[in-house]
């Protein structure tokens, strides 16, 4: 009886020991990723955290940032080499960045060779692409993002024209989006009422619209290598297209000027907007907005827009997930990354949020099995989607200075469309840019 | 003469009063209307943008579930410790600055104007790391402590107990007091005005603090107001508009209704009666 | 700190021990309030001093490589550096005495303790309690080119309508706009508390000597006015110097380089650019100018006595 009672004794003592050493990583998400959580304990019937935590012991705990302030929070603690969070998560265009100011390590230094090529094959190409340096796998992918474009069928109807299909093989071209935009905006002010023909969602962001000078071949705006820009951003094509732009906002008046990335959704959804470049994730927005009775007009949607004399490009990418090298439990970081690698787990994230994830073999699992991708609007993901992030998906250029350059070519796209000189604007920001690249180069040649 | 003047008085208020509350009309009015109605009624100009239709409470409504009058009751908190406590400290350095000589008065001086030149961005880094080495960093601690001692306030309070004649001082020494009593009893009491405008100086520094909060603390129960309002307005990659616009609207009418009441003394007079001659 | 003795050294020669027991009197009064700058204020700026003499070294992964004035010297060779500057010269030469002037004004125009001129100060207040971010993004949407409420009423009223924050020429001045409208409350409150300050006996015996309005406002009101008039115009141009949050949700520095504060420069750096090194280096020489021009503010209009 006594040996039962000290067995007893010993064996919860060893529970609590267990409960009370549950290891604990913090982990930092943009604050978005708390609704999706919970969206995903709804839909799949477990939580993803609790579900982490079973299977390896580990503890969560998250940590969440609006968008912007995400940026901050993580510049703090590295500046401040904390030991906090274990993992975070990267804007994958930072991939290179982070990597050359040592806020994270190459997965190589975790994964086994066999671990890294199996992730490669099965994310799409692009999202690799960006994480990829010196041939080393930097972070790994997460989510992903791939843009469309939005019509409001109602505006086409006035001006008596046929809108874009939702077909790849039909796609527009940009002469016949302005074509279409002028016929419309004539046919308004007929009626004394201003409507616009053509807006980007995330207007003037390199994210949006690189793929109007890399349509036209143009290039990513870089050297291959990463550490040059005059040349690459103000060559031939980049001005071409920055030409295009100019006319766009100032000579044919299509695009409006002053409307910011925040705003764009807002005027689309007020039914002044013919055609809507934006990303997918927009989609149940307007279904919502739909839902409510607020949606004043029909609307479908596109392929995104190409240039006839170059190829299409669509804009590609979004959050990854990296350890932190100033973590003091780095091999639980891996683990959780090796957790959200899984194709199973991903595709009940893609179940539950619906927004686009790196996980090839994991999307198109639900893609092909979930009803809910038969019918309008989401059918967009079979017919359009998965065609552009195989195929036409371009991520961002990939270089150390990738911070600088994404500032200063959203003031180059902001200029333009308030009426600078395209071609002038370019030069003097590839200027700016090439004395920029010049403190990283240093360090290459190895000061 | 008199009437002209007196038109001229209404003619300026009347256009400042244009400029300052027109925004905030519109702000409110939008903020009742759907999303899909905010841009609507801009261009062409339609009075509609100045009337809440159609109506609409989900902006509120976005709010309220997201936890936005629990941010607003804790700011308030913190707000009221760091006004009585801030206060207190400033004032007494502002009494010792304007009424005692002490060596290294000047270098202290330029000590306390430094201390609101800096802006906060350039040491939210060093700040960061001794909220960790004092092991405040998330608790309500890292955020009231760094922000009682305010040089601005030093300042205030310095410029008002200089105008307070020295004779008061004289005649208190004359009768016995210590520096202590000079300045419970005599000088704080004058400066009812000063101690107004440094509890809102005090209370408004916590109020529109940002990021500060966000870096020192990020349990949900410490959250202040306005990186509430961020985790509430800002998603990946756009701003929800219309809860940004119920958030100013709250944001702005709260802090009135604690101030409006406290303008009652402001009183012309009362401090100052029997004080000069 | 013997050369700061000897200012005072006739006193204590007089009153050594009775200066003695007042200096510690007086650092009894100032050691809660002092302590809590030094530690949450100074020592972090010069700790971000000593940040600027360093710099980033991109091969050692971001570890930190002393360059001892190297930065300030890349930053003066830098023009984008001297345009910043011009911009916040400019910029602070106008928004100060504009928003100073018509807190001024106003402050004296609703100087009253009647119950309609309390409710309309009451409204004259509603900006404060909304950060300077929130303020800036309303009004970005007020003044969009296309869509904005104040083209549309210029359009309504027949005026040309206005790039407003598009255009280089306008952007700066919006900008002032919108730090005017959240400054003006805040500095008229102070205003307000240094005019309830002067006794009415002023104002009475003015008024029997058969002065007008405006002899009375520039004789009696602007000169008792001038320790409150002081704090606000620190105060002021201190907050003026520092601020970036309408450029940082509006214009990014843009259109074309036109509103690219000091601070601004500063917080891209930091921020966007992940260059801290960069960042503290143009804060220090910030916080320099800013000193310099506080003193001489205060030498100038302040009555040593």
């Amino acid at each position: 009886m006594k040996r039962k009672i000290l067995m007893g004794l010993l064996l919860g003592l060893l529970l609590i020991g267990t409960l009370v050493n549950a290891e604990k990583i913090v982990v930092f998400f943009g604050d978005w990723m708390q609704s999706n959580f919970e969206l995903y304990k709804q839909v799949n019937g477990y939580d993803l955290l609790e579900k982490f935590k079973e299977e390896t012991g580990i503890e969560i705990e998250p940590v969440y940032y609006p968008f912007r302030e995400l940026f901050q929070a993580i510049e703090v603690r590295m500046q401040a080499k904390s030991s906090e969070p274990d993992v975070f998560e990267v804007d994958s265009p930072l991939s290179v960045s982070y990597y050359v100011r040592g806020y994270t390590q190459p997965l190589d230094a975790y994964f086994s060779k066999e671990e890294i090529e199996e992730i490669k094959k099965k994310m799409f190409p692009a999202t690799i692409e960006i994480a990829t340096w010196d041939g080393k796998l930097l972070n790994l992918p997460f989510e992903n993002s791939s843009q469309v474009m939005f019509i409001n069928k109602d505006m086409f109807k006035k001006a008596g024209i046929e809108p874009p299909e939702m077909d790849v093989n039909k796609r527009w071209t940009w002469k016949q989006v302005v074509d279409a935009a002028l016929k419309i905006q004539e046919a308004y002010r007929k009626e004394g009422k201003e409507v616009w023909g053509l807006l980007f969602g995330q207007v003037s962001r390199p994210y949006q619209m690189l793929p109007l000078p890399q349509s036209l071949g143009g290039g990513s705006g870089v050297s291959p290598d990463g550490y040059h820009v005059w040349g690459y951003l103000n060559n031939e094509k980049w001005k071409k297209a920055f030409d295009w732009w100019y006319k766009a906002c100032n000579v044919w008046k299509i695009v409006p000027k002053g409307v910011t990335p925040e705003e764009t959704t807002y005027l689309f959804l007020s039914g002044k907007v013919a055609m809507f470049i934006q990303g997918t994730w927009d989609i149940p927005t307007v279904v919502q907005a739909e839902k409510n009775g607020e949606l004043q007009f029909e609307w479908g949607l596109a392929p995104h827009p190409y240039f006839k004399e170059g190829k299409p490009v669509t804009p590609t990418n979004s959050w990854h997930l990296a350890v932190n090298p100033y973590s003091k439990k780095k091999e639980l970081g891996v683990k959780f990354l090796k957790f959200m690698a899984r194709d199973d787990i991903i595709a009940d994230w893609f179940r539950a949020i619906g927004q686009i994830v790196a996980n090839r073999e994991a999307m198109m699992k639900v893609l092909e099995t979930d009803p809910k991708y038969k019918e309008f609007p989401w059918t967009v993901y079979k017919k359009i989607v998965v065609y552009e992030l195989q195929n036409t998906a371009v991520p961002r250029p990939k270089t150390p200075l990738y911070l600088e350059w994404e500032d200063l070519v959203t003031k180059a796209f902001e200029d333009v469309r308030n009426g600078a000189d395209p071609s002038a604007t370019l030069d003097n920001y590839a200027r700016i840019l090439e004395r920029m690249a010049a403190k990283y180069r240093k360090y290459k040649e190895g000061k | 003469m008199k009437i002209v003047n007196l038109i001229l008085k209404y003619f300026v208020i009347i256009i400042f009063g244009i400029f300052v509350i027109t925004p905030f009309l519109w702000t409110l009015v939008s903020s009742f209307k759907p999303m899909s109605f905010i841009l609507a009624h801009t261009m062409p100009f339609s009075w509609k943008a100045f009337i809440p239709i159609p109506f609409s409470l989900d902006s509120y409504r976005t709010l309220i579930e997201g936890g936005f009058i629990n941010s607003v009751i804790f700011t308030i908190i913190v707000g009221a410790i760091t006004v009585v406590g801030g206060i207190f400290i400033n004032s007494t350095a502002g009494f010792a600055f304007a009424c005692l000589d002490f060596p290294g008065k000047r270098f202290l001086f330029i000590v306390v104007l430094i201390s609101f030149l800096i802006p906060f961005e350039a040491i939210s880094v060093p700040l960061y790391m001794i909220a960790r080495l004092f092991h405040i960093e998330n608790t309500v601690y890292s955020l009231i402590l760094p922000m009682l001692a305010n040089g601005l306030c030093v300042f205030l309070f310095f410029q008002f107990f200089k105008e307070i004649p020295s004779e008061l001082i004289e005649a208190a020494i004359i009768d016995g007091a210590n520096w202590w009593q000079i300045y419970w009893k005599i000088f704080l009491p004058l400066s009812i005005p000063a101690i107004i405008s440094a509890s809102l100086l005090l209370f408004l520094s916590q109020w529109q603090s940002f990021l500060w909060p966000l870096i020192a603390v990020h349990k949900e129960n410490l959250r202040m107001v306005q990186v509430a309002i961020a985790y509430l307005t800002i998603e990946e990659r756009t701003t929800l508009l219309h809860v940004l616009l119920a958030a100013a609207v709250l944001s702005s009418v709260i802090p009135l209704i604690l101030i409006f009441p406290l303008q009652r003394y402001y009183i012309k007079g009362f401090v100052t009666s029997g004080m000069k001659g | 700190m013997s050369k700061l003795w000897r200012g005072s050294a006739t006193l204590s020669k007089v009153y050594s021990k009775k200066y003695l027991k007042n200096a510690r009197i007086a650092y009894l009064f100032l050691i809660p309030s002092m302590l809590g700058l030094i530690i949450f204020r100074i020592f972090p700026i010069v700790y971000s001093f000593i940040g600027s003499l360093f710099s980033v070294s991109y091969t050692r992964g971001g570890s930190l490589v002393f360059t001892g004035l190297q930065n300030y010297l890349d930053l003066f060779q830098d023009p984008l550096f001297w345009h910043s500057l011009k911009i916040t010269l400019i910029f602070n030469l106008f928004v100060n005495p504009i928003q100073i002037v018509i807190a001024l004004i106003l402050a004296v125009l609703l100087n009253g303790t009647n119950l309609s001129t309390r409710i309309i100060r009451t409204l004259f207040l509603l900006p404060l309690g909304v950060s300077v971010v929130i303020a800036s993004t309303i009004w970005g949407i007020l003044l969009n080119p296309h869509e904005g409420l104040i083209n549309s009423v210029l359009k309504t009223l027949g005026l040309p309508m206005q790039p407003f924050l598009t255009s280089p020429n306008q952007a700066l001045w919006c900008i002032i706009l919108i730090a005017s409208w959240c400054g003006i409350p805040y500095w008229m409150i102070f205003l307000l508390a240094g005019l309830q300050n002067i006794p009415s006996e002023y104002y009475e015996s003015a008024k029997i000597d058969g002065a007008n309005c405006w002899q009375v406002f520039w004789y009696i009101t602007l000169p008792l006015l001038r320790r409150p008039l002081v704090f606000v115009l620190v105060a002021d141009t201190s907050a003026n110097f520092l601020l970036f949050a309408p450029i940082f949700v509006l214009t990014r520095g843009g259109p074309q380089w036109s509103t690219n504060l000091l601070m601004y420069e500063a917080y891209t750096s930091a921020f966007i650019y992940s260059d801290f090194p960069r960042a503290l280096t143009i804060t220090s020489i910030l916080l320099l100018m800013l000193l310099v021009v506080v003193l001489i503010e205060i030498k100038l209009l302040q009555k040593e006595e």
